[in-house]
This record gives C-alpha cells, sequence and structure tokens, in this order.
C-alpha cells in the first residue's frame, strides 16, 4: 500500500464514522419529522433528543476531518470537488446551520407553536444536510467532476440521475440508521415506543433495498465506469453489504436490536467501501487517480 | 456595562476589517492576488446573498429568543408539562430546559 493509498484509507475511515454517527443523527432528525402529531410523537421526539444529545454536533468534526485530510493530502482533487460541485455543499451547509440553529432555538423556547416551527426546521434539515452530501457523492463517482478549478457544469454536475440516487439513498439509509433509537428505546423500558422504531426501520430497510434494486439500473446507465468497478473489483464488498443488510433486517423481525445495531453499521459501511474500491485507482474518474491527486509528497510525510 | 459590550464588538470587528481590507489587492501577501484566487464557477453571487439572508434570519430570531427568555415566558410547553403523558414525558429525557 503507498502512503496516498493509505492517507485515502484514514480518509475514508472519518468518512464511514461521519456516515454512521451523522447519519444516525440526521435520521433521528427524520424519525423526528415523521414522529407524528404533536402530542402523539412528544414522546418519540424526547427519546430522540436524549439518545442524540451526547453526538449531535460533535459528528460533524468527522467531516471537518475528511475535508482536512483531502485538501492537505489531495489538494488538486479536492480543489476539482468543491469548485465544481460548491451549489450543493453549499446547501448542505446551510442545513447543518439550520439545524444546529432550529435544535438550539428550540431547546430554549418552550411555547408549542415556537417547537413546532423549529422543530419542523430542525427536521428539513436532517433531509436536505444527507441529501445534497448524497448528490456531491454522485458526482464524484458518474464522471462529472473533471479535475481543475470549477471545469466541471456546476448544476449537471449535481442534478443527474446518479446524484439523485445518491442523495436519495443517504436520506433512506440515514432514516434507516435510526435504528439504533430501538434498543435506546428498549433500554429505557420503552418497549412501545422501541416497536414503533422497529416498524420504521424495516420499512425504511425495505425502500433502501428496492432503492439499491433501482439503483443498479441507474448506474448502469448513468456512471458505467464505477458500475464496472462495482461488478468488477468491488463485487464481494456489495454482497458483504446486502448479506449484512438482509442479517439486519431478520435480526429486526426478531427484535434482537443490540446485534442489529452492528450489521446495520457494517451494511453502511460497506457501501463506503464498495464506492471506494469501485473507484481505485481514481481519485476523479477517469481523469485523475489516487497518486496524481497526491503529487507533494512533503505535505503527505509530516 | 451595555457601552463596553457595543466596544468590544466594535473593536473585534474594527480588527477584522483592518487585516481583510489591509492586504488587499493581495489574498496572500505578496504572493497570490484575489482575482487570481477567486472561483470562476458561475453563479457565486448567489451564494453571498444567500448567506447574507440566512445570517439576517439567525440574527432576528436569535434577539427575539434572548428577549423572550429575558421577559420570563419559559414556561414549558402544553404537552411537555400539562397532559396524560405527562409522566413519561419527563422520565424518558429527564432533561432539563436549556441543557445541551
Amino acid at each position: 500500500m503507498t502512503l496516498p493509498e493509505l492517507l485515502l484509507g484514514v480518509m475514508f475511515v472519518g468518512l464511514i464514522a461521519y456516515a454512521l454517527f451523522g447519519g444516525a443523527d440526521f435520521g433521528a432528525g427524520i424519525r423526528d419529522l415523521l414522529a407524528g402529531g404533536t402530542r402523539r410523537g412528544a414522546r418519540q421526539r424526547d427519546l430522540i433528543e436524549h439518545s442524540i444529545a451526547p453526538v449531535w454536533e460533535a459528528n460533524h468534526v468527522w467531516l471537518i476531518f475528511v475535508l482536512v485530510v483531502l485538501w492537505t493530502a489531495f489538494s488538486t482533487g479536492f480543489a476539482a470537488v468543491v469548485t465544481t460541485l460548491y451549489v450543493p455543499l453549499t446547501l448542505a451547509a446551510f442545513g447543518m446551520i439550520a439545524r444546529g440553529a432550529a435544535f438550539a432555538f428550540r431547546k430554549s423556547v418552550t411555547t408549542l407553536p415556537a417547537r413546532r416551527f423549529f422543530g419542523a426546521c430542525f427536521a428539513l434539515s436532517s433531509l436536505a444536510t444527507p441529501f445534497f452530501l448524497g448528490t456531491v457523492v454522485g458526482g464524484v463517482a458518474s464522471s462529472r467532476v473533471p479535475p481543475g478549478i470549477a471545469a466541471g457544469d456546476v448544476v449537471t454536475s449535481w442534478l443527474n440521475p446518479t446524484s439523485i440516487l445518491g442523495g436519495v439513498l443517504a436520506v433512506l439509509v440515514c432514516a434507516y440508521l435510526a435504528v439504533f433509537l430501538c434498543l435506546d428505546a428498549r433500554r429505557q423500558g420503552h418497549d412501545d415506543l422501541a416497536d414503533q422504531f422497529r416498524t420504521r426501520a424495516l420499512g425504511t430497510a425495505a425502500t433502501t433495498g428496492l432503492v439499491g434494486l433501482i439503483g443498479v439500473l441507474v448506474l448502469r446507465a448513468d456512471a458505467p465506469l464505477l458500475f464496472d468497478g462495482l461488478v468488477g473489483r468491488a463485487l464481494p464488498v456489495m454482497a458483504a453489504s446486502v448479506l449484512a443488510g438482509v442479517v439486519s433486517i431478520v435480526l429486526l423481525v426478531r427484535r434482537r436490536y443490540g446485534p442489529a445495531r452492528i450489521t446495520s453499521s457494517t451494511a453502511v459501511a460497506t457501501i463506503l467501501i464498495g464506492w471506494a474500491v469501485g473507484q481505485y485507482p481514481y481519485l476523479l474518474l477517469p481523469h485523475l487517480t489516487i497518486e496524481e491527486a497526491a503529487r507533494s509528497r512533503s505535505t503527505l510525510v509530516r | 456595562m451595555t457601552l463596553v459590550l457595543a466596544a468590544a464588538v466594535a473593536a473585534l470587528e474594527s480588527g477584522w476589517i483592518t487585516t481583510e481590507v489591509g492586504r488587499q489587492p493581495w489574498i496572500v501577501y505578496g504572493l497570490l492576488r484575489t482575482a487570481d484566487a477567486v472561483s470562476p464557477a458561475p453563479g457565486l453571487h448567489l451564494g453571498f446573498h444567500a448567506v447574507v439572508a440566512i445570517y439576517a434570519v439567525l440574527t432576528v430570531v436569535t434577539v427575539y429568543v434572548l428577549r423572550r427568555l429575558a421577559a420570563g415566558h419559559d414556561v414549558p410547553a402544553p404537552y411537555e408539562g400539562r397532559g396524560e403523558q405527562e409522566p413519561d414525558a419527563r422520565k424518558v429525557g429527564a432533561r432539563e430546559v436549556g441543557a445541551p
């Protein structure tokens, strides 16, 4: 393994951590949106707030870590991605700002209409942030980000079939990761709440599987290079992801929430690893390899 | 006291403006000009307007929330403090208003 590959691996560990912690967090926001009427959803909302309190804003540390590794080690790749895809990246950042602000304000203002308003902002931005980050992945994966400063199309680089698929999958994965809430609910002795979260998680898992199947067709038509990698070198990883997803569903059906956490995390992590393996050795398909993007060795070593 | 707060903010902002305006037209002094560093991507001004709008809204909401808190309107929302679900709802979170 070369030094640039090692660094890219470290960056991917950060990306997986962000997908798992941040994803679970955004998933909680989506659950919050779907929890139901003000009174009916109140107990779910309370549990969500309690569960995400230790991690909810610290998650973005992982995203910052990923960005810092990218611009330090792979500056040319970073420059191409952030200038061509600045629109979805900005919108994702707006989602994070709105989310943090709304969550904080909702805690401070306790009258019902105000809480409803801020709660809606919180939940909607939980949808927007993963969606736009997913479109960024779709843009890179479908060869729409050429190297160079703003060399790609700033609109079609993220408004295209693969990006929409990436965005939808990201939202679904986040919604699914709220599976973590099942165990939290049961630990606190709310078996009925755990059952509600379980039903939702099963529904989301089924939808994610369906979208994944459609996604195979989308990728074959729209991102042939990535598709070749996914059915070629990355096939074992993708198979592991599907297997972990199926095992998660079985565990959820049997109410084994603890092991379901582990298999769910595995399913999500292997999707990201599959993407990386499918793209290898390219950082930006089909122009820029990992080695080319990591030109300055002195920055990598120090 | 209020005057001191305002003066602190003014000093902070003036310092920023001095450094940012003072080094123009360089973004990295003597090495890279601002005009050469800016992204050529179209539509960047839209992002600027959006940021201004978002911060304006956040400022207004912050002032509103702080004034509300100062005026002592901080009473529990109906679904938290009253109603049949109250004991359970409190137990789930066991949190205080204003906790992070």
